[in-house]
């Protein structure tokens, strides 16, 4: 059988052949629709739920309610401001702000990597600090600015930590790059700032702190990367802080 | 995660008398340690009284010789008087 057999059906079947490539959208016997594993969870959740929509489902449920109040369902109302969209929601106080971002909001470009603090694929920016928003309840960031990977575009226009990121080659497969990016525009604003990292020699010297390899590996540590683009990502983070550089000069 | 009454601190006195009481609480700063050892389920705390609206970003050098510091410090705080 050619190579491009190997999707398509079982030899000795009537459908299918050898001379042309089958996708299993062609094969009669497999139901296609435009249904997502998201979509018959959520639709599950309803018609099974109905005397709970009031109530969030394990943290997956929040309904968009106007005001500050707390329910009888121990779901806790609040309002967040998520790549400049005002949100108000009802939400059970488990829920992390990753599940919020990516479950309730929809906004599936940040990553659930470790759900545990330890990989860095979930950061996000919250009031322009990085964090982990897998370790981050939702009802903590009452008020906050909330920036995900979605948002650091403008007017269609790619930030430059996302362009020095396509240009160096910054990732592989991508699933830590939205962390990566988040990290990256939080670490040229930290440097910005003159914060110190662990391996900066001198807190005491009057002029910033510069920018070295050394410097990036060690601000860039909490975001790691399976398929070790490290050197891509590590030059584009260079870049970034570059082109940040000549727009200010 | 086990269910938990979530209350947000407005002030260190009442943030304190949320914390003693019948339940068992505990204060959610950071919650970077908190909230993974309550995902795992090693603490359950019944309540969590979030101390993150609180004014306590300062390091302060007490009478004592010692210098009163905050539970809001995070890894990535800045320090200062460093530079």
């Amino acid at each position: 059988m050619k190579d491009n057999d190997r999707c398509s059906s079982p030899p000795n079947k009537p459908w299918g052949s050898s001379d042309k490539k089958i996708r299993i959208n062609d094969n009669p016997r497999v139901l296609t629709t435009n249904l997502t594993r998201r979509g018959f969870v959520t639709t599950v959740s309803v018609l099974t739920g109905g005397a709970y929509l009031s109530k969030p489902l394990r943290g997956r449920g929040a309904t968009l309610v106007e005001g500050e109040h707390e329910t009888s369902s121990g779901a806790i109302s609040m309002s967040l401001n998520v790549n400049g969209q005002r949100r108000n929601l009802e939400i059970d106080p488990r829920v992390t702000l990753l599940d919020l971002l990516r479950e309730n909001f929809g906004l599936t470009g940040t990553k659930k990597g470790c759900d545990h603090g330890q990989c860095g694929a979930c950061t996000v920016l919250a009031n322009g600090r990085r964090i982990n928003s897998c370790l981050s309840l939702a009802v903590v960031h009452e008020g906050d600015q909330v920036t995900t990977v979605e948002g650091l575009a403008k007017n269609g226009a790619l930030h430059p930590a996302q362009s020095a990121f396509i240009e160096h080659d910054g990732f592989q497969c991508g699933y830590c790059t939205s962390g990566q990016i988040c990290s990256t525009v939080a670490l040229l604003e930290e440097h910005g700032r003159g914060d110190a990292s662990v391996v900066t020699t001198s807190l005491s010297s009057a002029s910033p702190v510069e920018l070295t390899l050394e410097e990036i590996r060690e601000r860039m540590s909490g975001n790691i990367c399976r398929c070790g683009a490290y050197p891509g990502i590590v030059a584009a983070v260079q870049d970034a802080h570059q082109k940040g550089r000549r727009a200010k000069a | 995660m086990n269910p938990f009454d979530y209350q947000r601190a407005s002030a260190s006195d009442t943030a304190i008398s949320a914390i003693t009481g019948p339940s068992h609480a505990k204060f959610l700063a950071g919650g970077t340690n908190l909230i993974d050892l309550m995902k795992n389920g090693v603490e359950r705390p019944e309540r969590l009284v979030d101390i993150n609206r609180l004014p306590l970003e300062k390091i302060e050098p007490l009478p004592t010789r010692e210098d009163r510091t905050s539970s809001q410090w995070r890894v990535t705080s800045r320090c200062p008087g460093a530079k």
